[in-house]
């Protein structure tokens, strides 16, 4: 699934495996973002964003997520 | 793969629907609450979106073991009702969303009426659970001298149930 997101305004995004399990995706996003952004690893409630985000999106019937602005 | 790819959205937008519905009855659930003891409202709106934001994460992310409206003196601090909305999560494909708001609003008009209390939203968290902006710690006060009612399963969805008890 490819998950799009802002960075202190500039778009990214992240691929992360498909699973229907949401609890699981909420984890893989976090650690993906996590990972590709060293300014992220300590950054509060970026679980939240997440988790925010992907009901947000998924709830629609997107094919893609948008989480936002994240910084 | 096009074939088990679909099935996978499929599925977790089903999900993603049961979460966000269940947040959203919950807060509707604890607006009952608060009307039917007596109490404004306008504490629990002007929370509600920091309320929703815990209750979808915490739901999304399958941390929310139980979600209270704790209605208590504010000269003793003692409890004089609380109500209670056990998380159970399920996984079932077939797509529903309903609450039993005959059964929540029987339940909640028996808990009598609290004029000059105040009330809380409370929750009760697994392990791993991440913090929430506007969430604190805290722990429920006692409901030792008060009696418990099993009012019965209240929301239904294919990712989450809820069974609501009551305590007056």
């Amino acid at each position: 699934m490819r998950v799009n997101y802002l960075l202190d305004g500039e778009r990214h995004e992240l691929s992360v495996e498909e699973t229907d399990d949401l609890a699981e995706l909420c984890r893989l996003v976090e650690k993906g973002l996590r990972a590709a952004h060293t300014e992220l690893a300590g950054a509060p409630h970026l679980a939240e964003k997440v988790a925010d985000g992907l009901l947000n999106s998924l709830s629609t019937d997107a094919d893609e997520a948008d989480l936002g602005e994240l910084a | 793969m096009a074939v088990a790819g679909v099935h996978v959205r499929t599925n977790i937008n089903v999900v993603a629907r049961a979460n966000v519905y269940s947040a959203n009855e919950i807060v509707r659930i604890f607006y009952e609450v608060v009307s039917d003891v007596g109490l404004n409202v306008t504490d629990l709106a002007e929370t509600q979106p920091v309320i929703e934001k815990g209750l979808r994460a915490w739901l999304a992310m399958r941390k929310l073991e139980a979600a209270y409206l704790e209605v208590f003196d504010p000269a003793t601090n003692v409890v004089r009702c609380r109500t209670d909305l056990n998380i159970v999560y399920t996984s079932d494909t077939n797509e529903r969303h309903r609450t039993d708001i005959d059964r929540v609003k029987t339940a909640t008009g028996a808990l009598g009426r609290y004029p000059g209390c105040k009330y809380r939203v409370v929750v009760s968290l697994a392990d791993g659970a991440p913090d929430v902006g506007g969430w604190d710690t805290t722990t429920l006060g006692s409901v030792d001298h008060l009696t418990k009612r099993d009012v019965g399963d209240v929301i239904d969805t294919a990712a989450v149930r809820s069974r609501m008890f009551t305590w007056s």
